[in-house]
């Protein structure tokens, strides 16, 4: 088969075709600042940094897909909260801005355009488009209306809320919503092919899936809805097999395969509807041997990658930064060995 | 099945339904006549660890894991509240968010330990240096930790380096997602012991203290 280019190889395998080969999604955020030699947060302030080592990073590997998001945080940041940076991790959330229910009641979506951090999302974004034009698959990333108030509020008190408080529940959806919707679409509108809708919360690792049906489904749905563009959704390791069928059902494109979870029932269950993204351990990662990730990316390509519908990736939508250059590469290389369609019967 | 059995299971039951009176009513009203710490022998500790072991194989979720610690948290300090009775202060035990700032995990691990009938001191969220030295300075016996980055994970290697200089045997359970994903990790960091749900980590020291 004649070689594809890495949108034609992700177009086809959307369609639940066999392109030329499984492709390849590396979610490398970090690693794009170790490579331009600049600390994380120098980094992740910098769309010209951003853009041209997502490209670097996207060659190097002959992975396929350029990825646009730098941290969760910077979407509580439009709220007023603030992000801690760490020379060798992912920056972690501040301090909670939503300390009392009260303040929920005066929150307004905030207008993106004033949000440093974002506008900086938008402009790495634009510039990636222009480095790749419609030749490789650009993601944005947004944290879901739903999973966002596990930062705005901290996770204790969103439980409570969501438990015992559905009037403020529903007040505070209705802004996130809307907060969501503008900055998605803005990234549509400055290049990304596909948006990425993380939501953590409504896996049933987090909440059961009576509680996904009357809370996070119905919000996903809305959104998936007013979103442009196709729409992914990601569950950061959680497990999904219980609520496949709703994520279906909500209009998402694709979904995160946890390790958690066997790929083979995944399959079974997306049904040539969904395709899986998944489900390379991320945190194991940083101590593969060479033989483990040959065996790790040969057992995914192989429990998923059949007919199509599958791209190779990490669990948590984020390679931790202490996985090293050479098992980057080792992975990259295997998917390139063992992902070659027609697949070899194991 | 026993009447303690039987308590058991309707307890754990109204925990995972999140349905606070009906858990009040079986501490407060049928168990009336028991004594506190058998109250949390035969009715709380099995409740919370059969709600661990299904967190574990992903039966239950973590909301579920949070409300029903939080549910038995409650009733505990009513019950104490209430009697002369007191938690155990020995052995001493601790809990810490270490350089992440993500509580829940530390809270839900630190109310089911307090469930069983031991005080816990909740450290919160701390670095390392500090940490250290609160560890040495209040002789902690047990010091429970959690991480949900990789890089403060990566941390309780110092943190047990450090604690040895000072010649310090506290002993480390370390929790959270860069634990559970990956299976040898806390052996890596020099911890004594991992634990994927918080009952395990209550099963634990119950069992390094001669009480199983």
């Amino acid at each position: 088969m004649k070689a594809m280019s890495s949108m034609e190889r992700v177009l086809t395998s959307l369609q639940h075709k066999e392109p030329d080969r499984v492709p390849l999604l590396l979610s490398l955020t970090m690693h794009g600042a170790k490579m331009q030699g600049v600390s994380i947060q120098k980094y992740f302030s910098s769309p010209q940094l951003m853009a041209e080592a997502q490209v670097r990073m996207w060659k190097k590997y002959e992975s396929d897909f350029l990825n646009s998001f730098t941290y969760s945080s910077a979407e509580v940041e439009a709220f007023g909260g603030s992000t801690i940076f760490y020379e060798d991790g992912p920056p972690n959330s501040g301090e909670p801005v939503i300390q009392a229910l009260e303040d929920i009641e005066s929150l307004e979506p905030p207008d993106v355009q004033t949000v440093k951090s974002l506008m900086v999302t938008i402009e790495a974004t634009r510039r990636m488009k222009a480095a790749v034009g419609e030749e490789v698959p650009i993601l944005g990333v947004t944290i879901s209306p739903f999973s966002l108030p596990v930062m705005q509020m901290g996770f204790e008190n969103y439980f409570d809320l969501l438990y015992s408080d559905m009037e403020h529940f529903r007040s505070l959806m209705k802004v996130n919503t809307e907060f969501q919707l503008q900055y998605a679409n803005m990234l549509v509108e400055a290049g990304a092919t596909a948006i990425v809708y993380f939501d953590p919360l409504s896996s049933t690792t987090i909440i059961p899936r009576a509680k996904f049906l009357e809370t996070g489904f119905n919000i996903a749905r809305d959104a998936v809805k007013r979103m442009h563009g196709p729409i992914v959704a990601h569950f950061a390791s959680g497990r999904i097999l219980p609520i496949v069928d709703k994520i279906i059902e909500a209009g998402f494109i694709g979904v995160s395969a946890s390790v958690d979870e066997d790929l083979k029932i995944l399959k079974k269950l997306a049904g040539g509807k969904l395709t899986l993204i998944g489900n390379l351990n991320g945190m194991e990662m940083p101590n593969w041997t060479a033989e483990q990730i040959d065996q790790n990316v040969r057992s995914a390509i192989s429990d998923g990658a059949r007919g199509g519908g599958f791209v190779l990736c990490d669990n948590h939508g984020e390679i931790p930064y202490q996985v090293s250059d050479e098992t980057i590469q080792g992975i990259a290389d295997a998917s390139r060995k063992y992902g070659k369609y027609p697949l070899k019967r194991t | 099945m026993g009447k303690k059995e039987q308590l058991a299971e309707e307890l754990e039951a109204a925990l995972l339904a999140i349905d606070q009176d009906a858990c009040r009513h079986i501490i407060m009203d049928d168990m009336a006549d028991v004594p506190i710490l058998s109250r949390i022998e035969n009715a709380i500790v099995p409740a919370l660890a059969s709600i661990g072991v299904k967190w574990r194989n992903g039966d239950v979720a973590l909301s579920q894991v949070y409300l029903s610690a939080k549910i038995t948290d409650a009733l505990l300090e009513e019950m104490l509240s209430s009697s002369h009775e007191t938690l155990a202060s020995r052995p001493k035990v601790a809990a810490v968010c270490l350089e992440d700032h993500h509580l829940l995990g530390i809270h839900v691990v630190r109310m089911v330990v307090r469930s069983s009938g031991y005080d816990v001191v909740d450290y919160g969220r701390m670095d390392l240096e500090p940490l250290v030295e609160r560890v040495c300075r209040d002789e902690v016996d047990y010091l429970l930790i959690s991480t949900l980055m990789l890089r403060s994970a990566l941390r309780v290697e110092k943190l047990k380096e450090k604690l040895e200089e000072r010649k310090c045997d506290a002993c480390l359970i370390v929790g959270g997602a860069p634990f559970r994903y990956d299976a040898s990790l806390w052996r890596r960091v020099g911890a004594d012991f991992t634990s994927s749900s918080p009952s395990e980590a209550l099963e634990f020291i119950l069992s390094r203290e001669g009480k199983r």
